[in-house]
This record gives structure tokens, sequence and C-alpha cells, in this order.
């Protein structure tokens, strides 16, 4: 037999299933099995029509997918089949696919050979979501989406941690600390890790505490404390490090829902491999911090955020290396929607370096992170969140290149 | 109201027993070699875990295109082929379902034309089988296609027109859907249909084998 001998499958209406070749060598006998559903799964299908020289088409579906129960199959035998007229030999590089969902909407169908026509079906089925991963699941709220993790309230604001100062209270409206976290950025002139390092914490339900060893230029806060009324559960704490690998016991927590955010201080008088760290969430009841120096002393938060997914990607970048681009979906897990996902980034770094050489981190796609730097000095421990929220919070962003 | 209620006990009820996805594992992974194993980044509940899968490749020899894949624990997808021409791209995906699915998987040698294979009993009104297959050889033939049918309710048949090769194979329950399994007559031209109880086509899916 040639390649044009075997057959694609296709339901093509409702009471009729088809098989057909282009070639009529060898006698084909066929077993099938019809699979309607009575549940909420929906199949959606096509037959793409692969030209000569295609090797691979895309076809959007008309309405997006849940992607975290969806696939796509061929319905031809061994499920990679299609037809094509390539008579020649039964090289299975012209009629056989491969079939990939990239995302929500779109299905990339590929074979290896070019040079003959070709027939490709597809069936793309989404299966029913096991809605019980939601919070706040019950009988009376089976199916409905994921509940929200409803902002209290935000309090923020910008100061200064001024001249001379090594410590900054800010008062703030208590918050409820188990369900409240901060988040700040800082920007200063000075060159000292003592002095710009600084790290942040919620010292207690109505201050925030940011602190750092130095005493030196003023350094420029802005801050953003969020609280929620339920659905997100924080842990914090301060821990000193005294081992290049130390491990942090928590308060048990989802991994598939947890990530860590931190700010360290330590003293020095230039930017080397004891002023970074990562913090790796090793399992639910651990968080283990690995740096390349000891001393610092991190402010940490561990957030719980029931409507959410988490990936961690774990990688390095070597010294020399100043790009890389890691598959977030390495573990073989799903495909992230960008408009609703946030990434959190950490490294820690092998021996001194510049502010060039630090790394910036971005989701590129569905299923890429890429991390650059303009530097290359130093090897990078990187462990980054993916956090993908599965509530109604959406996520904008963007690059921005500074000029001058 | 006492329809009111009725119409929401039903609809609980319905719910309790669909199938419902926890988890998708996919990724794709290269074949250079006979065998290639992907380690999921978690466990999945062998039970209840289908895996789908797909390839292309540019190879005419039957001992690299033939390619079976399997879950040999919870955590592993092992594809084998019998030789190693060629580079084959694999997409797997791994659909661990939380409620509603059992799964029975195995590797059997087809080493006579019918071989039939125990499984645990299933209903067959809802039940389907997968099937792959590896095979040596230069050149598709007869000896190259298998199908896989679910006879009774506690055995599945493999027929082929040769013997001497290996399938891996999984028999999937969900409970909630409506199986009809063809035979449909020989394809010996170009093409063959065959008539099916009327479905509604947006939710029905077609698994396939053939022999030659």
């Amino acid at each position: 037999m040639n390649a044009d001998d075997l057959p694609r499958t296709e339901l093509v209406n409702s009471t009729t299933l088809t098989h057909t070749r282009l070639g009529s060598s060898g006698t084909l006998v066929f077993v099938s099995y019809i699979i309607e559903f009575t549940d909420n799964t929906t199949v959606k299908r096509a037959s793409l029509s692969f030209a000569s020289g295609d090797m691979s088409l895309r076809d959007t579906l008309g309405t997006a997918l849940n992607d975290s129960s969806s696939i796509v199959n061929g319905p031809g035998n061994f499920g990679r089949q299609g037809s094509t007229n390539f008579a020649s030999s039964d090289n299975m590089g012209y009629g056989w696919f491969a079939y990939d969902l990239l995302n929500d909407s779109v299905v990339e169908v590929s074979r290896a050979n070019t040079g003959s026509a070709a027939t490709a079906p597809y069936e793309a089925v989404s299966f029913r979501y096991d809605q019980t991963r939601a919070p706040n699941f019950s009988d009376a709220n089976p199916v409905g989406p994921y509940d929200d993790a409803q902002v209290r309230s935000i309090q923020r604001g910008s100061v200064s941690l001024g001249s001379g100062a090594s410590v900054l209270n800010v008062a703030i409206t208590s918050v409820d600390l188990t369900k409240s976290f901060l988040v700040f950025e800082s920007s200063t002139n000075d060159a000292d890790p003592s002095d710009f390092n600084v790290s942040g914490q919620l010292s207690t339900s109505t201050n925030i505490q940011f602190q750092r060893t130095g005493t030196g230029p003023p350094v420029n806060l802005t801050y953003k404390v969020i609280e929620f009324f339920g659905d997100v559960t924080v842990q914090r704490g301060a821990t000193t490090l005294s081992s290049t690998t130390q491990n942090q016991a928590i308060t048990s927590v989802d991994l598939d829902k947890s990530f860590v955010l931190f700010s360290l201080r330590f003293a020095g008088g230039s930017m080397s491999a004891d002023d970074f760290a990562v913090a790796d969430l090793t399992t639910g009841t651990n968080m283990q911090f690995r740096a390349n120096g000891t001393g610092a002393t991190i402010e940490w938060q561990v957030i719980e955020y029931d409507d959410s997914y988490v990936r961690k990607v774990k990688t390095a970048l070597g010294a020399g290396q100043t790009t890389k681009t890691v598959d977030i979906n390495e573990c073989g897990s799903n495909y992230v929607d960008q408009a609703k996902t946030m990434i959190l980034g950490s490294q820690a770094v092998s021996t001194d370096v510049r502010p060039d050489d630090l790394p910036r981190y971005e989701l590129t796609d569905s299923t890429e992170l890429t991390i650059t730097r303009v530097g290359s000095t130093a090897d990078l421990e990187i462990v980054v969140y993916v956090v993908e929220f599965l509530d109604s919070t959406t996520v904008q962003s963007g690059t921005t290149d500074l000029t001058g | 109201m006492a329809r009111f209620v009725f119409v929401c006990l039903l609809q609980l009820s319905q719910l309790s027993q669909a199938a419902s996805v926890n988890y998708i594992y996919r990724g794709s992974v290269s074949l250079t070699d006979a065998t290639v194993s992907v380690t999921l980044c978690d466990t999945v509940d062998l039970d209840a875990s289908v895996l789908f899968f797909s390839t292309s490749i540019n190879d005419a020899t039957t001992s690299g295109t033939l390619i079976a894949g399997r879950l040999t624990d919870n955590q592993t997808i092992e594809f084998e082929r019998d030789g190693n021409a060629g580079t084959a791209e694999i997409y797997y995906q791994v659909v661990e379902y939380s409620s509603g699915v059992s799964v029975q998987r195995g590797s059997t040698n087809v080493n006579s034309g019918t071989v039939d294979v125990g499984i645990s009993s299933v209903n067959l009104t809802n039940s389907f089988a997968m099937v792959t297959m590896f095979n040596n050889g230069t050149t598709y033939g007869s000896d190259d296609g298998v199908t896989a049918s679910l006879t009774t309710s506690t055995n599945l048949r493999f027929q082929a027109n040769s013997s001497g090769f290996t399938a891996f194979w999984q028999v999937v329950e969900y409970d909630s859907c409506t199986v009809q399994k063809i035979t449909s007559p020989d394809l010996t031209g170009t093409t063959v249909s065959s008539a099916i109880t009327g479905v509604n086509t947006a939710k029905t899916m077609v698994v396939c084998s053939h022999r030659n």
C-alpha cells in the first residue's frame, strides 16, 4: 500500500460516518466508536485541506474553548490519519498528522512532508471542567464560574525612607492580616545595597514597616496594601539567611494556588551574591530560600489565592548568556491566558554584578516566558511564579523603554 | 413549586454523574530512537486518565512510523516503535478526570489474527476502545493494521491480517455518553459510508481503528 491508500474518517452528518481515501489498493476493515456525550461536553470538527506545499495549517475555532478541559484529536486510525494523494510510496509524512491545541481558540495541524495535497479532519473536544476545583463549591452552586476573590480595600501611597534613616513606619487603616498583602516598588540614586535594598512588611494590621541596613540617600517607595474579603490567605514572616539553602516552615498551602512575594535587606557596599535570593515553595509546608551568600534578612509573604492556578518555572541563565526563553508548560500543563496572568520572578546570583547583569521577565506568549538582560556576568538561578487568575481578574502588561 | 424542586433535583443528579476533567497534561516530544518517555509534572489517577496522541514523521518504513503510546505508570508516558528511522514529532494529551470515567489499559502481543483480551466488566453502551501499535517491517502492508472491538462487556478483541506485533490499548468507560460501535463495510474503492443512529454532531466524537 502507498500513502494514498490510507483513509481519513469523518462524521459527515448526524447519521453518516465516512472513510475516504484517494488510492484504492488493499481492502480495509473499520471499527469505529461513535461517542455522543450526554453531559455538557461539546465537539467542534473541521477538515483542513492541505495544498501540496502546506506543512502545517491553523484553524480558528468559532468560539473559544475552555483549554483546561479540551483536547484536539484526529478521528482517523491511530488518532492521526488523514488522506493524501501521495501515491509514490508509503511515506507517512504526507498523510499522517499531528494535532495541537495552541490555545483556547486555535488548532494547529501539521505533517512532516510537503509535495502532495492532503485532507486532515480534526475534532476539538471540550469536556466538562471539574468545578469542584473552584472555591466555595457546593451542590447549590455546582456549575458556576470561579468565585471572585473580591477586594475589600486597596490602600496606596508614596513615601520616602529619608536620608539617614533605616526604618520607616507607615500607618494604614486596619486590615485583616490574613487576607492582605503588601506590594511595593522603590527607586533611589545610590550604589550601596545596604542603602537601596529596602524590605517591606505589614508589621501590624495598621502599619507597614520598611527597613534597610544602611542610612544613605533617600529611597522613594510606592506601596499598595490589598485586602480581600476572602478566597485569599496570607502568611508572612522574616527570615535571616544563616545558610545558602534555608528552609522556612509555613502553614500548609495548595502549591497550585500559592506564590511568594519577598524583599530583602543586607549590609554591603557592592551588589553581590549575598544580595539576591530565590524563594521556592518546595512543598505545601516548606519554603526554601536559596542564595549564594548569607546574612540577608528576607521579609516574605506567601499568598494562597484560591481562584488561581500557579505554575512555577525553575531555570537558570548562565554567565555569558543574555536571554532565554522557557516553556512555562514544560510540565505538560495547560496554556495560560495572558490577559489573566501575572508573573513574579526572582533570582540568585553567583558573584558580584552590575545593574545590567540583572534580568527582566516577560510573558511573551501563552506558553513562553522570556528572561532578558543586557550584561551577562554571573550565573543566575531563577524561580518564576506564573499566576493565572481563574476569577474575573484581568492583567494588562507591556514593556516600556526608558531613554536618557 | 413541586415542579421547580423536581427539576433542581434532576439537574443535581445529572451533574453528579457527569464526567468532569480534573486536569489535562499536554505537550510534545521528539522520538528519535525506538522509545521515548515523558515524565508528567504530577501524578495522575491511572484509573481515570486517558492518553490521546498524534504524530507526524517523514519516513516510509513501518518500523519507523508505527508508534504506540501508553501510560506506564502514574507519571510516565512511553512512546515506542520497532525501529528508529526518522524523527517523529509526537503531541500528547493526558486527560485526567475527576469523576465519571474509568480506564483500563494494557499491552497485548497480537500473535494471531484474532486475539481476545479479558477486561473488567464495562457497560458497552458507554464504553469505547482505543488502540495504537508498533511493528517491524519496511513497507506498509496487510500486517500493519489492527482493530480493537469490545465484543462483550468483558472482552476486547484485536483483529489483524497478520500477527507478531504489539498493541497498546485503552478501554474507556465514560458515564455520560452513549456509544455506537460501527463496523463499516470493507473499503475496496475510495470511499465507504456507514449509517449510524442519529447523533448531535456538536456533542459527538469518533474513535476509529482499521485493519488492512
